[in-house]
């Protein structure tokens, strides 16, 4: 697995340096904070809450981005604008590449602590 | 930099768990809140320095909580960062309308982040600099305000004894509760006529105040014992002078007015012209300032000299301050003396002048602001012995009862030639508290005994020179000659003081002069007549209405007075 295909390296080391010893920490408290997000988006979708839709991604994208996962943050963003434009046709499957770029990321995260 | 306290309100724990990170590496407080609810919360009740807030959250999203948090800190700066994922300039700006005084995009970066705290912790200081000063100034306001009002009540006090509710006086003073420099006074002389004094002091305020103290001290204070204005505007001029800082001084228009004489005696320093309305004829007479204000010069340099007018019943004087001259309109323009002077060109009622200045003056500044003082005075000359001579509020002393003392006072040549001893021995007289209601009539009787002692008997005048005015002028050459030539001679002025029982005593005049003396058994029968009521010359009556004796002794050259008091009213 290409960790850069998946990350900005600068941010994610400088990332490791400022977090120091609460790093694992860190990455626990995303990945347990995220794991429902995939589900919840889903749901939002199946009831075409596109506000809902919106805010989740959005909450996720600044996660992601925080954590330096720019990949993940980008698909994030696509679903967040499709939810603010109120266009849900044909999310599903950005919520699909989102939760297969989330377990990308999850192993790499994990595979780090 | 100081240790601050920060609160992040993020609904993402791996966003708050970052930022409390990174805060805390940078050495300072952190408390954590997941929606804008909690953030409300947390600000009221942890008061935090600086907050870092995202802009969608649950329950109650950024801008609102920020709008609130606001509204709750009031006149305290509380900067507020954005965090935002927001990438557009529209929804940044959002932001900052909000309320919010910076933004932090993420992916977070923490040496920008330290910067921004940086920057808003000295904009926060700053801005509790400012907020203590600002509340400085208003307290030091505050406190000035309220020791102006001190002063100008204390002034008040000091100026109230004078007799500006004469009725031959009107007068205004701008009704400004903070002492504004200008200064009315005017009190009666022993003598029966009045001193006027209107001064215009440079500035306001307190440092106008403290030298107007003072001078009404020195106004009243030597009036009530019967110097001359000349004596008392030299002791003004040298008290200012003394007192004041450079560049302080006060304008002024001072009068001393005779009914007995009908005239005026004016003293004018830089003072507006004043104007002499002549009742009948209705002529305009304007007197001029020829003189620098008061406390400029020197007591060397400080001319004493007055201007003289003679004033017939009905004639009035009137004296305003420049603040009359200067009022200013909407328009900024002044109200100038030829508008001033207008008013008396063709009065439709010449009565109503002081009324028609008082009037126009208002209207012409309207809503304008009212930066200067206008004072007014209009003096009236009146027939002598209209007005009631003002009763002197007789104050009780440590020492209620009467006491007994004697002096003797002897004044040699040198004393007589250069020094009036009248102020000295009322000034004595004057600690006898009964006998200050009666000091107008006493220092008659006193200028009068003691003019016949020096001039009589030390100059050795024949009183007789006086019968007519070639006479008169040939006695007071001759007065002025022998005043210079004096070898030898002396007056001793004796006053005694017995105790009369409860409320009761007698004062003993005496005065003794170095000269021949004269045959005085037709003086002291001329008194006895008089106290018969037969003899109607002045002075002798009232001198016998206020003595219970008087009489020559020795060889003429010693006289005698007992005033015996409480005085029994005629």
């Amino acid at each position: 697995m290409n960790k850069a295909e998946h990350f900005d390296l600068d941010s994610l080391s400088m990332l490791e340096e400022v977090m120091e010893d609460e790093f694992p920490e860190l990455i626990r408290v995303f990945l347990v904070d995220s794991a429902p997000r995939c589900d919840a988006l889903r749901q939002a979708n199946d009831s075409q809450n596109s506000d809902a839709v919106r805010e989740i991604a959005h909450s996720f994208k600044g996660a992601s981005a925080n954590l330096s996962a720019v990949r993940l943050a980008e698909l994030c963003f696509e679903v967040e604008s499709a939810g603010r434009e109120g266009q849900l046709d044909g999310i599903s499957e950005k919520i699909d590449a989102i939760e297969q770029e989330f377990s990308k990321v999850q192993s790499i995260l994990q595979s780090m602590i | 930099m100081d240790q601050i306290r920060i609160l992040i309100a993020d609904d993402n724990a791996s966003d708050r768990l970052l930022l409390s990170k990174i805060i805390k590496k940078q050495g300072h407080d952190v408390i954590q809140a997941e929606n804008g609810k909690q953030a409300i919360d947390l600000y009221s009740s942890e008061k935090p320095d600086i907050i870092l807030m995202d802009v969608l959250m649950p329950e109650m999203n950024g801008k609102e909580a920020t709008q609130a948090i606001k509204e709750i800190a009031g006149e305290e700066l509380v900067p507020i960062i954005f965090l935002t994922s927001l990438a557009d300039a529209q929804s940044l700006a959002d932001c900052l309308d909000a309320g919010g005084d910076d933004f932090l995009t993420k992916p977070y970066n923490h040496i920008i982040l330290k910067a921004k705290i940086d920057a808003l912790v000295r904009m926060k200081k700053m801005h509790t600099t400012m907020q203590k000063q600002r509340d400085t100034i208003a307290e030091n306001n505050q406190h000035m305000l309220h020791e102006q009002r001190v002063a100008k009540a204390v002034f008040d006090n000091v100026a109230h004894s004078g007799c500006l509710d004469a009725s031959n006086i009107r007068y205004m003073l701008s009704p400004l509760a903070v002492f504004n420099g200008d200064v009315l006074l005017a009190a009666r002389k022993p003598s029966g006529g009045m001193h006027i004094f209107l001064g215009d002091f440079t500035g306001h305020g307190l440092p106008a105040a403290i030298g107007a103290m003072p001078m009404a001290e020195i106004f009243y204070g030597m009036t009530a014992k019967g110097f001359a204005l000349r004596d008392i505007l030299r002791e003004i001029n040298l008290k200012l002078k003394s007192i004041l800082p450079v560049g302080f001084f006060c304008c002024a228009a001072v009068v001393d007015l005779s009914f007995t004489k009908r005239n005026i005696s004016v003293w004018m320093g830089g003072v507006p012209d004043c104007y002499l309305l002549t009742d009948g004829s209705k002529q305009l007479k304007e007197i001029r300032s020829s003189h620098l204000p008061l406390g400029v010069l020197g007591n060397e340099q400080f001319d004493d000299s007055m201007t003289e007018h003679s004033m017939e019943p009905g004639d009035r004087l009137f004296m305003w301050s420049d603040g009359i001259i200067e009022a200013r309109n909407e328009q900024g323009d002044m109200f100038g003396e030829e508008r001033l002077k207008g008013l008396f060109d063709n009065p439709d009622d010449s009565e109503a002048i002081f009324d028609a200045i008082k009037e126009s003056v208002n209207t012409f500044v309207g809503e304008g602001e009212r930066d200067d003082d206008t004072t007014l005075i209009e003096v009236r000359m009146v027939e002598d012995g209209e007005l009631v001579q003002s009763q002197v509020e007789v104050s009780k002393g440590p020492v209620s009862k009467p006491i007994d003392w004697e002096m003797d006072f002897k004044l040699g040549i040198e004393t007589l030639r250069h020094f009036n001893p009248l102020p000295l021995i009322m000034h004595v007289m004057m600690e006898v508290p009964a006998l200050r209601a009666m000091g107008g009539q006493l220092y008659t009787v006193v200028a009068e005994l003691y003019s016949n002692a020096f001039e009589h008997g030390v100059l050795k005048l024949d009183s007789s020179l006086k019968q007519n005015p070639q006479g008169f002028a040939e006695y007071y050459s001759l007065r002025e000659r022998r005043l210079k030539e004096l070898q030898e001679g002396e007056v001793i002025v004796r006053i005694q003081h017995i105790p009369n029982g409860e409320g009761q005593g007698i004062l003993k005049l005496s005065l003794i002069d170095s000269g021949d003396g004269f045959d005085f058994h037709s003086k002291n029968r001329e008194f006895n007549e008089a106290n018969q009521g037969n003899f109607c010359g002045r002075g002798i009556p009232l001198i016998s209405s206020l003595c219970h004796s008087l009489e020559y002794k020795g060889a003429g050259n010693e006289v005698e007075a007992e005033i015996h008091w409480p005085v029994k009213s005629s």
